[in-house]
């Protein structure tokens, strides 16, 4: 639906939501957001808009007039509550975005995120800065390091303006920061960055959780193009076994359910599906990056040693068989029978060949769920 | 973050970027108050004492200065660490200092470990386990797994040193688990790893988990006799002597909880075998000794004497006295017990002998004080008296007050028991004289009852008054005051003095003859 700047009631200036100039176009859908041109809002649907979309009509609206104290208190309570569940959703979108690789996407979702935070917290809170680190993170990967310079700049300061900062942000910061340096190219800068992320990741996880291990793919990372292969060898495998261990543990539980007896029915398995640590959607778009990114590497590689290869191959497995791609959790399995076949003795082939039996198991009960 | 760093001698021994760090805060500066003269300045060498120059005339710090002044030394040790590529180190790290602070945590405040120093903030053990950790990840990488045994080992020894018992076992357990790696040496660090995870868990209590590493440890030296300690013993033998000792230890233990006392005496002879095995007597010497204890405690005298006659011989092999003494005191108990009186007598004398000939008071002591305890119950009260004062003295002249408590009642009782008879005598006798004496002995506790009495005859048809009767008696006791008794005398008198209980038993024992 077109709109004529010129047209809007005088004071009311509609602005875009990506570039903050003068609005041509409104949302059919919500009524209550306005872009430049289409292709704005072509960018901010695929973003972010499409999510948000009917959330965004209640808290944008003018506020209704409503009689009592109370009920206006009310209003604001609600308000406030919607407003923190959108920045969590925005964010984690935002997040999964960019494991997808689709930075330009990210952009929007990020902004959407910040533009919450800014509301609820206010300008100078630690909360802005996840969404600083996305946007820093989203220009770091579409090649705008000036305008990530200035994001992670913006998120460092508050950082350290806030000593009583949690160590999950910092390692998210320092992550970025590395991410930033190895982008430029300065790469012992970037490995002191992505050390402090490990060092604060791990106060706040322990060294073997998967929110660590990102920092260790990254350093990895660096020193492969380096050139100091081995180091990055023995990280890639370090992040390999995190990974696996961890999807090891989700399919366990997993596997198990159907052991139990299925007289008592639906209930069971609810409690037990709670129980389980799953993966959130960010997660599971960084489980599949980083697995395929080591597959890739290790199939590659050319004196590799087949344990590797078998265990990445497992890994990716068992993360599809979580996801519920049964197919490609079969393909990848088929392809860790093969590698770990120089190994017969080995606990992973073993483990890998009872996967496989579950796998076949398996297909008829998640299609349920 | 405020840093509170306490200052660092001079930066971690990691840095090899030649960019020196500063991790220490410099030193106060500022100018001299004003009485006292400028001091002179050296040709640099008073650098320190000149006045702080402007901010804006400092250098820049870089970022690593900065980062480094405002992070733990811990934090900065991980870093680098981590920069320099060393990520299996940092998480061994991190990992045990995470340990080490849960386990402050389930402790409490109010236990010790809550005011010990934390591993994190003792920065020479930081260091020390950064350059190792590093080395053997490096030497691991290269697949140089006898490097990363070497590194453990040294670590382990080092905290062993510092008294860091928790750290020492962790190594020693890594130790051997990196042992398995190596496989070109047909287990020969392997082994090694095993006895020193058992010598770790053996210093902790764990004798059954100490036991089993051991025994994994003889397995291997058994079939690979020609490797040697670094004190030019075979394994072999080490093997032999640590599970002869672990054996006896649990042994022992069985023996205090009074449970099965079957496996007590298997786990006995299990260490007498393996003593026996490492050839060397004085421990297979031991291991029969508590070997026949253990079967003399268990009622089978005749098995437990045939282990103790073979640490007797041993013992005289060896030209051990103490070892003789031991043995022949254990065999006198064993006979005793088994009802061969003046067998066990026998051996005590030559106990006897051995100790005096040794010089070894307490032996002697022993010796003399187990001799008079059969001659007194045998009867022999004269010989058990004579025992015991020696007993006595030589407690006293070891100033050992529980052996001295014990003789001196000994003694007396011994005493007592020798005075039993004359003094029945005395009251079966029913003259005059006798009860004269008797009522004598009462108050001044000297014993004449083996005298004969002077002139019965004369004294008894004349009736004396209680005053002209007493006196010929004190005058005769004056005069007869016994040489040989003299010592015992002096001695009782003490014994009056310092303990009431010995003179309790005195008159308990001969008021009840």
């Amino acid at each position: 639906m077109t709109l004529n700047p010129l047209a809007n009631p005088k004071g009311v200036n509609l602005l875009c939501e990506l570039c903050q100039k003068p609005a041509f176009i409104q949302c059919t859908k919500c009524r209550v957001t306005y872009y430049c041109g289409v292709e704005h809002q072509k960018a901010d649907w695929l973003g972010i808009h499409e999510k948000v979309c009917q959330n965004l009509i209640s808290l944008r609206q003018n506020e209704p007039f409503l009689a009592s104290e109370e009920e206006r208190q009310n209003r604001q309570r609600q308000l406030l509550h919607k407003k923190k569940a959108m920045i969590d959703l925005t964010r984690t979108t935002g997040q999964k975005l960019l494991f997808e690789g689709k930075h330009e996407q990210a952009v929007p979702a990020a902004m959407q995120s910040l533009r919450f935070a800014i509301d609820v917290h206010g300008l100078a809170s630690i909360e802005l800065v996840p969404s600083y680190l996305i946007l820093g993170e989203a220009s770091i990967g579409l090649g705008r390091l000036s305008q990530a310079e200035e994001y992670l700049a913006q998120a460092q300061w508050t950082v350290l303006k806030t000593p009583e900062c949690s160590n999950s942000i910092k390692s998210r910061l320092y992550r970025n920061l590395g991410l930033l340096h190895a982008a430029k190219g300065e790469y012992d800068e970037s490995l002191r960055q992505l050390a402090n992320d490990i060092y604060h990741a791990s106060e706040e996880f322990g060294t073997d959780d998967i929110r660590t291990s990102g920092g260790y793919f990254h350093m990895g990372n660096v020193f492969y193009r380096q050139g100091r292969i081995d180091i990055a060898d023995s990280l890639y495998r370090q992040v390999t076994d995190i990974w696996y261990t961890h999807l090891y543990k989700i399919v366990k539980i997993r596997t198990r359910t159907p052991a139990t007896p299925k007289g008592i029915g639906p209930l069971i398995s609810e409690t037990s599906e709670e129980e389980e640590e799953g993966l959130d959607e960010a997660q599971e778009a960084e489980a599949v990056q980083v697995l395929n990114a080591l597959y890739d590497l290790r199939e590659h590689q050319p004196n590799r040693q087949p344990q590797d290869l078998a265990t990445v191959c497992h890994a990716l497995a068992m993360l599809y068989f979580v996801l519920m791609d049964i197919n490609k959790a079969k393909e990848f399995g088929r392809k860790a029978v093969v590698a770990s076949e120089g190994h017969p003795d080995d606990n992973l082939s073993r483990s890998i060949v009872e996967f496989m039996k579950t796998c076949d198991r398996v297909p008829a009960p998640p299609t349920k769920d | 973050m405020a840093a509170t760093l306490p200052p660092i001698s001079g930066g971690s021994g990691g840095l090899k970027q030649g960019q020196p760090v500063q991790f220490s805060p410099s030193p106060p500066k500022g100018p001299p108050s004003g009485r006292l003269k400028p001091l002179k300045r050296g040709k640099g060498a008073r650098e320190g004492v000149q006045p702080e120059k402007p901010r804006s005339q400092q250098p820049m710090l870089t970022k690593r200065q900065t980062t480094a002044y405002r992070n733990s030394y811990k934090h900065n040790l991980c870093v680098e660490m981590l920069t320099e590529g060393y990520h299996r180190s940092f998480c061994e790290l991190f990992a045990l200092i995470h340990r080490q602070e849960e386990e402050r945590l389930r402790a409490g405040p109010e236990s010790l470990l809550w005011s010990m120093t934390l591993l994190k903030d003792q920065h020479e053990k930081l260091d020390m386990l950064k350059t190792h950790l590093t080395r053997m990840e490096y030497s691991a990488r290269k697949g140089d797994f006898y490097e990363v045994y070497k590194s453990r080992f040294e670590l382990a020894r080092y905290f062993q040193q510092t008294g860091d018992k928790w750290l020492a076992d962790h190594f020693f357990m890594t130790c051997l688990q990196t042992s398995t790696n190596i496989s070109n040496d047909s287990g020969k660090t392997q082994a090694e790893g095993y006895c020193n995870v058992g010598l770790a868990q053996e210093d902790n209590g764990e004798y059954y988990h100490a036991m089993e590493n051991f025994e994994q440890y003889y397995k291997l030296a058994v079939t690979n006799k020609d490797w040697i300690t670094a004190d030019n013993r075979t394994f072999h033998t080490d093997a032999c002597i640590h599970l002869s000792r672990i054996y006896n230890t649990i042994g022992t233990l069985l023996e205090e909880e009074e449970e099965d006392k079957n496996e007590m005496l298997e786990y006995l002879k299990k260490a007498y075998d393996m003593a026996q095995e490492s050839e060397i007597h004085m421990l297979t010497g031991e291991a029969v000794y508590r070997l026949g204890l253990a079967y003399e405690m268990n009622g089978d005298a005749e098995t437990a004497l045939l282990h103790l006659n073979n640490y007797l011989a041993i013992c005289r092999n060896a030209d051990d006295n103490d070892g003789i003494g031991k043995a022949c005191d254990a065999i006198a108990k064993a006979l005793e017990r088994d009802g061969k009186v003046e067998k066990s007598i026998e051996y005590l004398k030559q106990f006897v002998q051995v100790a005096e000939k040794s010089g070894n008071e307490q032996a002697y002591s022993k010796a003399c004080h187990n001799l008079g305890i059969i001659f007194n119950k045998l009867g022999n009260y004269e010989e058990a008296t004579k025992s015991f004062d020696k007993a006595y003295t030589l407690a006293r002249s070891m100033g050992d007050v529980t052996s001295i408590n014990v003789n001196r009642v000994q003694f007396g009782i011994a005493m007592a028991h020798k005075m039993q008879t004359g003094v029945a005598r005395h009251i079966v006798m029913n003259s005059r004289q006798a009860l004269e004496r008797i009522v004598e002995w009462k108050s001044s506790r000297l014993d004449e009852f083996e005298k004969p009495f002077p002139e019965p005859v004369k004294l008894v048809p004349r009736p004396l008054t209680p005053k002209e009767l007493s006196k010929p008696i004190i005058e005769e006791e004056e005069e007869e005051a016994p040489e040989e008794n003299q010592q015992e005398e002096e001695e009782r008198k003490e014994n009056t003095f310092t303990s009431t209980a010995d003179t309790d038993t005195h008159t308990e024992t001969t008021e009840s003859g």
